[in-house]
């Protein structure tokens, strides 16, 4: 059986697979083959640049060759394999991102930027045992911080965060954040690239299968102190929306970090 | 006979107390490293435990003697005359103790870090309180006294998370260095391992006989460094290649006078 959709619901439920079956999966720019062997399982991913295609293949038996430049990983399993899942959730690192160009935020004013960003996915086998988690685009990784021996490694977001939600290209396979930035300072703030927290964030799917996180709000006070909150993306915006994947660090009350290490400007 | 008796029974109870002082200490010492706080580096716990060791093993020592009948008073009297001569005897071996608290206190480097001292590079594997251990990247042991550590220009290699990989790259004087920039930075642009920040560099050292000579530097996790680098002259290579930029040799134009070989 070889099925094309256009869906991603589709690929949100389980697969059989069996010992001596390969299974193969692309996924927007990921293609991954699963081989079911007496003992092992192999999962091979391949990554391609095409990051504008959107579609789902799935050939339950699939026959032809194995891409050779795929990752290999391989898992002894004693026991039988009965089904394969996948589940989406937020990338494992928080991630950077910048508006199309600097933007400064002018003195107790209040600006939001939308932005989207690749899922990452679990692949599951038997129900919950999560076996492997792979980005479906790979992203550079990206050093934030003040100088280079202060600081932290995130991802590098290849898309641009933009001021209005209709500007928003969307694709199934990524997720909307919204971040909103309220200047109580003096003084300009110049916002060149902003720091996604995605450990804090839980993720969410509305009805027509598009993903949303926590919308982020962050104060700068005068005295230069960064208060973020979370919440969860509102109806009116965003539609009746289904939490599926919870946050992997709480974060929902008031945190005060170092700007230099939110927005750098 | 009694008394021979008498003192062999206070020895043998001093060396059973001296067997199972040892031990004690040593359960202790493991119970201590086991809950110093997690926050302290490998060394820090590593010097704690020693002190307390050696400590306590001193403090079994000396109870055992006591308990075999050995004069403390005039143990320690002698002691008193003995470390005198022993002060002298064991200069370096103060002076490299006393380094190794030094070392211990300023922590220019960790148990695990990577640093050169000298002509030696090699990954920390213990900070003794006489001497500070390595190993080398061909696996061999180099045992430096602490003392000459501390004289000695010390760079830690894995200090801080990210480093800078730069590379020294001759291109003749006819190429375009603008279009060398673009796709030395598109070749780092390609390889995940590379940071997007900070940015490449891309400097023009100077000219020199036969080329010109640019440092094209880019930003690595530390783990990275030596596999990226390896990766992206190799890709640089095949760009090169590619793009039909060619390596610049020595030339050199003789000219003939007419008519004479």
């Amino acid at each position: 059986m070889v099925v094309v959709e256009k869906k991603f619901d589709f690929l949100w439920h389980d697969f059989s697979l069996k010992i001596g079956q390969t299974s193969y999966w692309r996924i927007g720019p990921l293609y991954l083959w699963i081989e079911a062997q007496d003992g092992e399982l192999r999962v091979h991913t391949v990554h391609t640049n095409s990051l504008n295609d959107t579609e789902i293949e799935y050939v339950d038996h699939y026959s032809g060759e194995i891409d050779p430049s795929a990752e290999l990983t391989r898992y002894s399993f004693s026991c039988e394999i009965e089904k394969v899942s996948f589940s989406p959730h937020l990338p494992e690192k928080d991630i950077i991102f910048r508006p199309d160009k600097p933007i400064q935020l002018p003195s107790k004013r209040q600006m939001s930027l939308y932005v989207n960003t690749s899922l990452w996915i679990h692949v599951k086998v038997n129900g919950n045992e999560i076996l492997k988690s792979v980005p479906i685009v790979t992203l550079s990784e990206t050093w934030l911080g003040p100088d280079s021996t202060h600081g932290e490694i995130c991802f590098a977001a290849k898309t641009k965060g933009v001021l209005n939600y209709e500007d928003l290209k969307f694709y199934p396979y990524r997720y909307i954040s919204k971040f909103t930035i309220k200047n109580e300072t003096h003084g300009h703030v110049p916002i060149e690239r902003i720091k996604l927290m995605n450990g804090i964030l839980n993720l969410y799917t509305n009805e027509e299968g598009y993903f949303f996180s926590d919308c982020i709000s962050m104060r700068i006070d005068s005295d230069g102190d960064v208060k973020i909150h979370t919440n969860k993306p509102v109806k009116e915006d965003f539609g009746i929306l289904k939490k599926i994947s919870p946050s992997r660090e709480s974060g929902r009350n008031l945190i005060s970090r170092a700007l230099s290490l939110m927005i750098q400007s | 006979m009694n008394n021979f008796v008498e003192n062999y029974k206070l020895y043998i109870e001093g060396i059973v107390f001296l067997i199972m002082g040892f031990t004690a200490v040593s359960a202790i010492v493991k119970i201590v490293s086991r809950i110093l706080p997690k926050k302290f580096s490998d060394t820090r716990k590593l010097i704690i435990t020693k002190i307390i060791k050696y400590t306590l093993n001193l403090f079994v020592i000396f109870v055992a003697l006591n308990i075999m009948g050995v004069n403390l008073k005039v143990l320690l009297g002698a002691a008193g005359i003995l470390s005198v001569a022993i002060g002298f005897a064991s200069q370096t071996s103060a002076s490299n103790l006393i380094s190794g608290l030094f070392i211990w206190s300023e922590r220019p480097f960790k148990v695990g870090d990577s640093i050169i001292v000298g002509d030696t590079t090699g990954d920390v594997l213990s900070v003794d309180l006489l001497s500070t251990k390595l190993r080398t990247f061909d696996n061999l042991m180099i045992r430096i006294p602490n003392e000459t550590l501390m004289k000695s220009q010390i760079t830690n290699i894995s200090y801080f998370d990210i480093r800078r990989v730069d590379l020294k790259i001759p291109l003749s004087f006819s190429e375009d260095l603008k279009r060398v920039e673009k796709l030395l930075n598109d070749v780092v642009d390609k390889n995940l391992l590379c940071l997007d920040e900070p940015k490449p560099l891309f400097i023009v050292q100077g000219f020199f006989d036969f080329s010109i000579n640019i440092q094209f530097s880019f930003w690595v996790r530390k783990e990275n460094y030596l596999k990226t680098k390896n990766k992206i002259q190799i890709d640089i290579l095949n760009k090169f290649r590619e793009e039909g930029i060619n390596h610049p040799y020595p030339k050199r134009i003789i000219q003939t006078e007419e008519g004479r070989a």
